[in-house]
């Protein structure tokens, strides 16, 4: 038998041990338990070679019971920030910037005039491929995709973002679409999805689907059968399995200025930023 | 290190908000000598003025008259179901509107949009089918002009009244107009004006010096199912770019002319008239609520998913904390009981 002392000890022992897993069980069920990053890759350039592709992917897979999980692809071109807004100054507030930017502020009035308003999404974020600087991104898609027919996703523009460099001036300045991947060239024209896209894979769970802009028997169209608006939504995805979009670009000489190729994942209509990527990319001849 | 931020603007989209939306006149004068076209604000501006003083003397002020700078923008708003009409001006240039976008500008212009266009929107190498469907002029050629500040302007074009309307009735037979270019037909067909297979084309001015082989309609009106437009070949503008900035009432040459702006005032005023009565109105509205209601019920569902599915995810866990809490107290006060209190 163990002395009264002893006893005391072990039994101290063991409210010491019951009180520290009870911690480790309660911050196990309150952490964020949600999507875990599988893949996210995205490159520096395209259309530099005649030949070869490049790829654009991303994959999660929920650690929970989610009710929806949503890839929403943005494709944005370059355009010069003096032709919007000529007086530039130093960023000081991002609230201020979009204030002072005609397509931004006229779009958010308007929404919330006509008591359209719904989800407008401004994220400040790293560029993936550039270090040390940022952007801004402005993003309409979700209250575009509700008020306009889908034929719009590469015809409204719904997607405006900043380059912001380390002293906060304004690096470069992009507009663009709900879409995979649009490029302007001259007149306004546009070299659509189907055009500049090889391939879509779609991982969802264990099923994929292929979407190719020449489709085969197997395959549906890039054109006609990819979901619009950039967004690939998934219903009640399975825990630990995995979801994924990978864009399989058709290389070739295409000289279209620089282009904002971004990412973002929402699980239950919220944004993760640690699963979103953002590349700002140089096209033409290296 | 980089801050993320994000703004959710979550807006209660109940119907009673939508019960505030105002009737829209859209104005946009843009130069589409670059690409996306640049909004011509001073001639904008003076636009905007003109349609508001009109709009109020004739219909009250639930109307609202207001321009957007971005090009796309306005090709999105001009749509939307509050808006009953517009003025929009066009400089022409190297590029053409989308199908799409011509295409829904007629059907909304069927349903009933009162329309009011200057110069290039009758200009088919620009806006391809909306010079025929909605600008019935057909124009493939422009008269140029050219306006030299400071000087004389040696672009001037003689309108001559061709039919009596109510547009007109209290112009002038003559209307003497400078301007940087016209918008023609070429060649001007023997057996008459090119006409739409549809609807209802009144001349109502003729140009009689812009080109030598005949005159050309340079003000008409056109009505076709619902929709109403007035389309003015002439009145080329630039104020976007360049030196003009330095001179912000360069472009009055035109608009500083009362007959001219009676001229907008009695077009726009009728373009809107079956829209803009008090009846209409109201129905209009409605409809554009009902409309609005639907589109945004996905996105109110979407919303109220994510809020619900965080709840639910923080219930859970105040469940499981409360239950691990409960059992590890327990689990303590056994152990304590035997390890203290309990004698052996």
């Amino acid at each position: 038998m163990l002395g009264r002392h002893a006893r005391g000890y072990a039994a101290l022992i063991l409210i010491a041990v019951l009180v520290s897993t009870a911690l480790t069980a309660i911050a196990w069920i309150w952490r964020a338990r949600t999507l875990r990053l599988l893949a996210l890759q995205g490159p520096d350039y395209l259309f530099t070679a005649a030949q070869g592709q490049e790829i654009i992917s991303i994959s999660v897979t929920p650690e929970r019971n989610l009710e929806t999980l949503e890839f929403r692809f943005r494709a944005l071109v370059t355009r010069d920030p003096l032709s919007v807004q000529r007086n530039l100054s130093k960023v000081t507030s991002v609230q201020q910037l979009l204030e002072s930017w005609p397509p931004i502020a006229e779009r958010q009035q308007y929404f919330s005039a006509i008591g359209a308003e719904a989800l407008m999404f401004v994220h400040e974020v790293p560029v993936t491929n550039i270090e040390g600087q940022r952007l801004v991104l402005v993003d309409f898609g979700k209250v575009y995709s509700s008020l306009f027919d889908s034929r719009h996703d590469n015809e409204s523009l719904t997607a405006f973002a900043f380059l912001i460099n380390e002293t906060d001036q304004i690096a470069g300045y992009f507009e663009g679409y709900s879409d995979y991947l649009v490029a302007r060239v001259e007149r306004g024209a546009q070299l659509r999805r189907e055009r500049l896209l090889q391939s879509v894979r779609v991982q969802s769970g264990d099923e994929i689907v292929e979407y190719a802009s020449d489709p085969t028997s197997d395959q549906l169209s890039i054109q006609h059968d990819l979901p619009p608006w950039g967004q690939i939504a998934f219903e009640k995805p399975s825990p630990d399995k995995p979801y994924g979009a990978t864009l399989i670009v058709k290389e070739g000489n295409i000289q279209v200025g620089n282009l904002l190729v971004t990412v973002e994942t929402y699980a239950e209509g919220r944004w993760y930023k640690d699963a979103s990527g953002y590349w700002v990319i140089r096209t033409g001849l290296r | 290190m980089a801050k993320s931020i994000l703004i959710l603007i979550t807006v209660l989209l109940v119907p009673e908000v939508l019960g505030d939306i105002k009737p829209l006149v859209l104005v946009g004068c843009f130069d589409g000598q670059t690409f996306p076209p640049l909004l011509c604000a001073n001639y904008t501006s003076e636009m905007v003025n003109l349609a508001t003083e009109a709009v109020r003397a004739n219909y009250g002020d639930e109307i609202e008259v207001r321009s957007f700078n971005d090009w796309f923008f306005f090709l999105d708003a001009i749509t939307m179901p509050n808006v009953i009409g517009a003025i929009l001006s066009l400089r022409e240039g190297l590029f053409q509107i989308p199908a799409l976008r011509q295409q829904e500008l007629l059907t909304y212009f069927e349903r009933g949009l009162g329309l009011v266009g200057i110069h290039g929107v009758g200009y088919y190498p620009c806006v391809g089918n909306i010079s025929r469907d909605i600008f019935p002029i057909d124009g493939n050629r422009i008269i140029p002009g050219k306006i030299t500040r400071n000087k004389v302007t040696t672009s001037r074009h003689t309108h001559v009244k061709y039919l009596n309307h109510t547009i007109n009735a209290q112009s002038p037979q003559i209307l003497d107009l400078p301007d940087a270019g016209l918008v023609y037909k070429d060649p001007i067909p023997e057996g008459g004006w090119w006409m739409p297979e549809e609807g209802n084309v009144t001349v109502l001015y003729v140009s009689t010096t812009a080109t030598p082989s005949g005159e050309v309609p340079s003000v008409l009106l056109y009505e076709r199912k619902s929709g109403r437009s007035v389309y003015f070949a002439g009145l080329r503008h630039i104020d976007s770019t360049g030196r003009y900035d330095k001179d912000p009432n360069w472009f009055n040459h035109s608009l500083a002319i009362p007959e001219l702006r009676q001229l907008l005032t009695s077009s726009l005023v009728y373009v809107l008239a079956p829209f803009a009565g008090k009846d209409s109105l109201e129905a209009r509205m409605h409809e554009s609520s009902t409309y609005l209601d639907e589109k945004l019920a996905t996105l109110k569902r979407e919303v109220q998913m994510g809020e619900e599915a965080l709840e639910k995810h923080r219930n859970r866990a105040i469940i499981n904390t409360v239950l691990v809490a409960i059992g590890s107290g327990l689990a303590s006060i056994i152990v304590g009981y035997f390890g203290f209190v309990r004698k052996s």
